[in-house]
């Protein structure tokens, strides 16, 4: 017996590699007792249970597995699925290994040297964002980008280096590659070569050169060489001279840079009977270029040049002569008269009435504020627009052409226009679909026959038909269209329909971490099991849930699960929630300040914001705490609570402040809010620097509890920096005595802005600023006026009634301030640079009866300098202010932002 | 412990292992462009379409790469396959396997049947037809490449073993008929190399792991 194991036993080892050569026989045609995953959460689980063909009870079929692995696979959220199987008795166990998917969020190659390439690493940098970011990761991943940062860094000359690679993981589903790249030392340049010129020009070039010899390489360097050759050569008439570098990495490690040169024939350009500096046809002789081409390049620049000044018809002449070392090229210019635009006429226009074409010309047409002469260059773009709208039409062969005819000092431009036939549709025929009828289909989509042909429509309808099908559950519709001319200009359009399958939703899963309240979440699908697949109410979903602004990203998967249905997976990724911000500003009546921020978002699950915000400076403490609930009701409606303290220092008190404030916005459209809120605050004023009389015996602790609306309209074309539009906003407040407060005051006060936009960046701006109160209105929520950003031809505050004592501003109730200012560009070449004239009327008064009463108003007019920042302009203004009685002539305000 | 207890120990171990241990039954191998791979579709070719079940799983797995790469590439151009090919193909088999019954067995085990073989057939004949029309365009042999083949390696390798030398009109054609083979192979594995370049190929897996 004990002989026979041993070689039993050797036996068993060798059978048993057979068996597992098709190891599923062992549980082939068994039933599937229980069916288990790992590697996945109850959530994905409960999706993949959904569609797999293996069932419990079922016998296993190896083929049914196949399938449920590639299904598995095809929802792209997974990177890998392994089947085995474990025999129990009777039955097996089938388990899914699922290896969820990873991201590469960032890949990156970082140079550790002080002395790395900087453009290199931009270079190879943009290359793998573009190709590898938000691709799934794998190890082949990796190996893919060493070639090529290999690849960039081999043709730009590297060779002794290393790179490491070091991989983290931010999140689960993410991953983020950094390649560490170090030259142990950069090579040196030991031989700069010129070839394509000879030894002497070589020797001019070589002092020219920003690179030599043994200065370390980049291939910045060597490329920032090549082209300040390049100009050099440029400057000196040889217009399409080529300069390119080519780097060597030599045995010994150091570099070999050659400069291949082309100077190509000297080009001598002149330009006569015209002030134009020839240098602006330069680019047009790039390297390569085809002389004769440039030359005509050159003519048409030229007359689009003189066309942009006024002279319509301007002729020019050209001469050209080439020899081995030069090419001449010489322009003749007979300006011909400048002219303004007269009338604009149409001749041949039977279809389209003179009004019409007229508006379809008109954006080419830009504003003369100034009496200027007409830009002629704009020409061939009206008739392109004209044979745009003539082609809507249906007017498929219309020409046209413009003919400037001289009248006196203007120009009238005659436009002829030869229409031809028009393409009419004769009819609409709708096939293939079954769930509709066609009658229903036109009448939804707007189909009617008889109409002139245009693609616009023709496209609308298509898209109409696809919104209404799709609306449906037919969430797989295609509709084609064919488009057949008949000979008399007639068109038949016929729209087929595939339908495909109808689909339900059969159940809609949220994969991701659960990082809002699930009540949310579902509040946000508008669209529910059972529902009708309805990409528009899909989009819908995904817009609610963006709104809540903790995603960032979301994505959407429709699964077939079986004729009919289908799982709707809404994938999420969470965004970032906290933020923390800092910042140094200025402002005239605080001083300098620095302000820190600390922000989290989504706190509970629930979208909401927190805040806390610090400001600290010379004349300014201030502490707040915000929280924002999200926006509401498909984001209209949201509200906001403040608590603060804050204590300032200013010239006529000084006061400390700590509030609370509920807060809610309306939005009526994009462009209107109503905020309306309530505000329960406690005041101590500290100091005053005025008689105590002035401030209502309110000079001891006192309470404000209010209640105000307000209305904004914004129609600026840009909040920071506005230059067509109008900006609305009207606030009213109403302070009660009510939870024991002490104050009883209204205040109603607005400002309104007004944009113009002119010719050749020229601007105007007209803002009007009210402020009407009554009661009795304690210092701190007077109005105040003078300033940068109010009226510049006085001090800080300093419109109004002042102390007669200290001469400090004393604020009023009522406020009445207008700012009127031109912006023009600056006639040198330095752009977002704008010159300001200004003027500015206004006065503060004690009360409304004040105004009524005297109505008298400070005017200062000035000059100012903007420099356009995204942020707003640096501003500085200089303003004299020309009343009678004043304290001081000339004001000068530096400030950052707009006045408006 | 003597050998022979440990012996016994061991195989009882082994074999209650053998019981509870999970076999494997299928998993993914590779992905090509937006289809995956799996070791299922590795085995299926190997045994029924290219006929070869000790083929490596490498290999197997690198010419069905190849099979999907081809039908991606030339999805409108592929020849139709018609059902005197397909049946030809299915008669061959049939041949290999000597029985009706052994081949429907042999398919029972991947949960196959010759009618649920038949489209997997016919993509592959696809793939050979569209192969062959494409290297016999690329494949040329010229008079110089059979005089060369004539002078440096027929000649010298018939007076090498002491053979008759014939003359070059006599064996031109066999010699032809070597090159375009060695070329043919040649121009399949370039031709295999462009295509599958023009993919994204990863590997999820080893296959020849069990």
């Amino acid at each position: 017996m004990k002989r026979l194991l041993s070689p039993l036993f050797i036996l068993l080892l060798f059978l048993l590699p057979l068996a597992a050569q098709e190891p599923w026989k062992a549980c082939l045609g068994k039933p599937i007792g229980r069916l288990s995953f790992t590697g996945i959460s109850l959530s994905q689980e409960k999706i993949v249970r959904e569609f797999l063909q293996s069932r419990t009870g079922e016998p296993l079929s190896i083929l049914s597995v196949d399938r449920d692995i590639k299904s598995i696979l095809q929802l792209q959220l997974f990177d890998n699925v392994t089947a085995d199987a474990v025999p129990e008795g009777e039955s097996c166990e089938l388990i899914f290994r699922i290896t969820p998917s990873r991201f590469i969020r960032s890949i990156k190659v970082e140079g550790l040297s002080r002395r790395s390439d900087r453009m290199l690493l931009e270079r190879v940098n943009s290359y793998l964002r573009t190709t590898f970011s938000g691709e799934a990761y794998y190890k082949e991943v990796e190996e893919r980008a060493r070639e090529e940062i290999d690849r960039f860094l081999k043709e730009s000359g590297y060779s002794q280096y290393s790179l490491s690679i070091v991989i983290k993981e931010p999140s689960p589903a993410h991953l983020s590659l950094f390649f560490r790249f170090r030259i142990p030392q950069p090579p040196k340049v030991s031989r700069i070569l010129f070839s394509g010129i000879s030894g002497a020009e070589g020797a001019d070039l070589r002092g020219a050169l920003s690179v030599k010899v043994g200065d370390p390489f980049t291939l910045e360097r060597a490329e920032k060489a090549a082209s300040s050759l390049k100009s050099l050569l440029v400057s000196q008439g040889f217009l399409m001279a080529t300069v390119s570098s080519s780097p060597q990495i030599l045995q010994d490690g150091s570099s070999s840079l050659e400069f291949h040169v082309q100077k190509g024939q000297k080009v001598v350009l002149r330009i006569l009977g015209a002030s134009f500096n020839p240098k602006i046809l330069s680019p047009l002789w790039g390297s390569a270029v085809f002389p004769p081409w440039a030359v005509e390049e050159g003519k048409s620049k030229l007359l689009g040049e003189l066309r942009k000044r006024g002279f319509v018809l301007p002729k020019i002449e050209t001469s050209f002569s080439s020899d081995e070392s030069t090419i001449t090229v010489e322009y003749r210019i007979h300006r011909g008269t400048r002219y303004r635009l007269g009338e604009i006429l149409f001749q041949g226009n039977s279809s389209l009435k003179s009004d019409e074409l007229k508006r379809a010309v008109a954006p080419f047409l830009k504003d003369y504020f100034f009496y200027s002469y007409f830009d002629a260059s704009c020409m061939a773009d009206m008739v392109t627009a004209l044979e745009y709208l003539y082609w809507q039409r249906g007017f498929r062969e219309a020409s046209l052409k413009v003919e400037p005819k001289e009248r006196g000092k203007n120009v009238d431009l005659l436009f002829s226009i030869q229409e031809k036939r028009q393409a009419i549709v004769e009819s609409v025929e709708i096939l293939g679909g079954l769930f509709f009828d066609r009658y229903y289909l036109e009448r939804i989509a707007g189909i009617s026959a008889q109409g002139p042909l245009s693609n616009d429509t023709i496209l609308r309808w298509k898209n109409a038909i696809e919104r209404e099908y799709k609306s449906k559950g037919f969430d797989d519709v295609k509709v084609d269209t064919v488009t057949a001319f008949g000979p008399s200009g007639s068109v038949r359009i016929t729209f087929t329909i595939v339908e495909g399958e109808r689909s339900r939703v059969k159940e809609v899963f949220w994969l991701g971490e659960p990082i809002l309240a699930r009540s949310l979440f579902d509040k946000s699908m508008v669209i529910k099991k059972g529902d009708l697949l309805d990409q528009a109410r899909i989009e819908e979903s995904m817009k609610n849930l963006e709104n809540y602004g903790v995603f960032d990203q979301l994505r959407v998967f429709k699964i077939p699960t079986a004729p009919g249905e289908k799982l709707l997976v809404v994938q999420t990724e969470p965004g970032r929630t906290d933020f923390f911000n800092y910042g140094i500003g200025y402002g005239e009546r605080v001083g300098f300040r620095g302000t820190v921020e600390y922000q989290r978002l989504n706190p509970f699950k629930r979208g909401n914001i927190y805040s806390f915000i610090v400001k600290l400076g010379k004349n300014e403490n201030r502490f707040l705490f915000n929280f924002d609930t999200p926006w509401q009701h498909k984001g209209v409606f949201k509200t906001f609570f403040n608590l603060w303290y804050e204590k300032e220092f200013l010239r006529s008190y000084t006061y400390s402040r700590e509030g609370f404030a509920v807060n809610a916005i309306h939005k009526l459209s994009g462009q209107r809010f109503i905020t309306s809120n309530f505000r329960l605050v406690n005041t101590n004023l500290l100091s005053l620097d005025i008689a105590p009389s002035k401030v209502d015996r309110e000079n001891s602790p006192f309470s404000t509890s209010s209640v105000s609306i307000s209305f904004t309209q914004d129609k600026r074309d840009d909040p920071f920096n506005p230059q067509s539009g109008s900006y609305l906003s009207s606030d009213n407040t109403l302070a009660l005595r009510f939870l024991g407060t002490t104050s009883k005051f209204f205040k109603t006060s607005g400002r309104f802005q007004k944009f113009w936009k002119f010719k050749n960046d020229v601007f105007l701006f007209n803002q009007l600023r009210w402020g009407f109160g009554g009661g009795t209105i304690p210092i701190v929520d007077r109005y105040f006026a003078g300033g940068s950003f109010s009226f510049r031809g006085s001090g800080i505050d300093g419109l109004g009634p002042r102390d007669p004592s200290t001469d400090s501003p004393l604020g009023g109730n009522t406020l009445l301030v207008n700012n009127l200012e031109l912006t023009v560009p600056v006639p040198i070449p330095l752009p977002n640079l704008q010159f300001s004239v200004f003027y500015d009327r206004g006065n503060v008064y004690k009360n409304n009866k004040d105004l009524l009463r005297s109505g008298e108003m400070s005017n200062a007019v000035g000059v100012g300098l903007r420099y356009r920042t995204p942020l707003g302009p640096f501003r500085i203004d200089g303003a004299w202010n020309l009343d009678k009685e004043r304290r001081k002539r000339f004001y000068v305000y530096f400030a950052i932002g707009n006045m408006f | 412990m003597s050998i022979s207890r440990s012996a016994i120990c061991f195989s009882l171990l082994l074999g209650l292992s053998l019981f509870l241990e999970a076999y494997p039954v299928n998993r993914a191998v590779a992905k090509i462009g937006e289809s995956y791979i799996t070791l299922y579709d590795i085995l299926v070719a190997r045994e029924f379409l290219f006929q070869d079940p000790s083929l490596p799983p490498a290999e197997a797995l690198e010419r069905v790469l190849t099979m999907k790469a081809v039908h991606m590439e030339y999805k409108n151009e592929l020849p139709s396959v018609g059902e005197d090919v397909a049946l030809r193909f299915e008669e061959g088999l049939l041949r290999k396997y000597g029985e009706l019954k052994v081949l429907e067995e042999r398919l029972s085990l991947f949960n196959l049947s010759l009618k649920r073989l038949r489209p997997l057939v016919e993509e592959y004949i696809a793939y050979d037809l569209m192969k062959e029309n494409i290297l016999l365009k690329r494949i040329e042999v010229s008079f110089a490449d059979i005089e060369e083949y004539y002078a440096s390696t027929y000649t010298p390798y018939q007076k090498k073993f002491g053979l008759p030398v014939r003359h070059l009109a006599e064996v031109a054609s066999l010699i032809e008929t070597k090159i375009r083979l060695e070329k043919k192979k040649e121009k399949e594995r370039e031709w295999r190399e462009e295509i599958l370049r023009h993919y994204k190929i990863v590997s999820l897996s080893d296959p020849s792991q069990p």
